[in-house]
């Protein structure tokens, strides 16, 4: 119990000493470019549930964020949907793995940023450019941790099931999948982290709404209160969401406590 | 004679290690008779495993067959069950989960009958619900001894399967597994390094030799069960094996199989 109450003091308390030296160094330097964390707050409320500026910011943070979210989760579910099979496959079957491994090797250093232009040109200035580079940073992380599982189960569990009769197809979804689950977990969040990040760079492709383009549209203004309230609201967003990942793996690796997040 | 069951037919095997080419099995022949119960004893490299896992289906002879009843084995099946050291249970499944892998791949919906009959022959009817990291090392191997007898196994191979437990829970599943022998009667291949387990356990013990692999002697153990590892009669049967074994081990090799 008190152990419990000091951790979160610990947790908790840093980052308000944080807060309290950002305003102190605001004061003593007198400068007008940074906003003192009131400031941010009452942009932060204002954004909330409006009232205060009454600009075209106030009381839009639903919008954004359902936006920003519908992007975030669109682009790192495709990222799922192709990664997780891809990977099972390229771990288990040889002939994908000489087929698509030198391909995917080549690809993956290249930044996710350095697809934007390109990205512009297939899926022109929407949304849809925003997924796309979502899903390129979530996809990565996601199939090179399922191929890693895979190829990290043990092959007694291959013979166990081989000669209780579950071979082929079945094999996949009943040993190759579960076994590579604890891999795969820690794929599904580390690309779950990327795909937050990844929403500022997705959505200076020219959208109106998202957490994104409050972000750009605060740096042309030049209205920092409203920059740094749409950084706290990604932070904050893929922060819980990551919770919820986390609540998941815990419930669907409940066989193995030593992968619990 | 009984008919033969299992039939292992000059049987060679050789493995590529690198540039070096080491040969596990020399033509091994070994008939098995059904509801035996074998022990196949002999120094580390001598092939016992090798052989049980070409049984298994695992590996496939360089030259040579293994027959049950007449037709040759082509790979794994669940006629051949696989008893592992190390357990080679699903973790993610329950024990109920683990012991009804097999029936549910033979398209059973309703497998609860099966997996609560074979719950209760190894006595963990209580633990049904546990994942295998909540049980001890003898309880996994209960649940894996369940989970081949559940898929209507007639062989069990067992690969040295209480070699990773204590003595005490070794001694009480050597027990259990006689039980269960005794009242499925399942045919048992089982490797061991133990001359007491081996004596202790079976009907015929096939002493194994290194360099290469290959059958030194087959030897029946005549004494009538429930065998006592103190009684003379049982030390006098012990200390011909462990003659017969050392006959061909180097005395290091001697000191670590009596240990």
């Amino acid at each position: 119990m008190i152990e419990k109450a000091k951790a979160v003091a610990l947790g908790a308390g840093f980052p308000l000493a944080l807060v309290v030296l950002w305003h102190g160094a605001v004061v003593s330097s007198g400068t007008k470019l940074v906003p003192t964390p009131y400031m941010v707050g009452v942009m932060m409320w204002d954004f909330a549930f409006g009232g205060v500026y009454g600009d075209a910011f106030s009381g839009t943070i639903v919008t954004h964020l359902l936006a920003s979210m519908q992007r975030v989760y669109g682009g790192f579910l495709l990222a799922v949907a192709v990664g997780v099979p891809l990977g099972l496959a390229i771990g288990k079957v040889p002939l994908f793995r000489q087929l698509l491994d030198p391909t995917l090797s080549l690809l993956r250093p290249i930044p996710v940023t350095a697809w934007l232009p390109l990205s512009m040109v297939f899926f022109g200035l929407g949304p849809r450019s925003a997924i796309f580079l979502v899903f390129l940073g979530a996809f990565y992380p996601i199939l090179l941790n399922t191929i890693f599982g895979v190829r990290s189960v043990d092959p007694r569990l291959f013979e166990a099931a081989n000669m209780l009769g579950c071979d082929g197809a079945r094999l996949f979804r009943q040993v190759v999948l579960p076994a590579a689950l604890p891999s795969i977990f820690t794929g599904l969040r580390l690309g779950h982290g990327f795909a937050w990040i990844l929403i500022v760079v997705g959505e200076m492709t020219g959208v109106p709404t998202g957490l994104g383009s409050v972000i750009m549209d605060g740096r042309t203004l030049s209205r920092a209160d409203l920059v740094i309230t749409g950084m706290i609201v990604i932070g904050v967003a893929g922060f819980l969401c990551d919770r919820l990942i986390v609540a998941l793996n815990n419930w669907v690796l409940r066989w193995s406590p030593q992968h619990h997040g | 004679m009984a008919r033969v069951f299992l039939s292992v037919k000059d049987v060679s095997k050789t493995f590529q290690v690198g540039e070096e080419r080491v040969e596990a099995l020399r033509h091994v022949s070994l008939d098995v008779a059904k509801g035996e119960f074998v022990c196949l004893i002999g120094a580390s490299g001598c092939g016992k495993s090798t052989l049980l896992r070409i049984v298994a289906g695992f590996e496939r002879p360089s030259s040579g067959d293994v027959r049950v009843y007449d037709a040759p084995i082509s790979g794994p099946g669940s006629d051949r069950g696989m008893v592992f050291q190390d357990y080679a249970l699903f973790p993610w499944m329950t024990v109920r989960d683990n012991i009804a892998f097999g029936p549910r791949q033979k398209g059973l919906k309703d497998t609860k009958d099966i997996a609560a009959k074979y719950l209760e022959m190894v006595g963990l009817a209580k633990f049904a619900d546990r994942y295998p990291y909540q049980l001890s090392g003898g309880m996994k191997q209960r649940v894996a001894i369940a989970r081949v007898l559940a898929n209507e196994a007639s062989v069990l191979l067992m690969d040295e399967p209480f070699g990773a437990l204590d003595a005490l829970t070794r001694e009480q599943l050597q027990d259990e597994l006689l039980e269960i022998w005794a009242r499925t009667q399942v045919t048992i291949l089982f490797v061991t390094h133990s001359v007491e387990e081996a004596t202790l356990l079976s009907d015929r013990v096939v002493v194994m030799t290194a360099g290469p692999g290959r059958i030194e002697s087959d030897n029946r153990i005549s004494l009538g069960r429930p065998r006592e590892v103190s009684a003379s009669d049982f030390n006098a049967v012990r200390r011909n094996l462990t003659e017969r074994l050392t006959s061909h081990v180097s005395r290091r090799q001697l000191k670590r199989l009596v240990a």
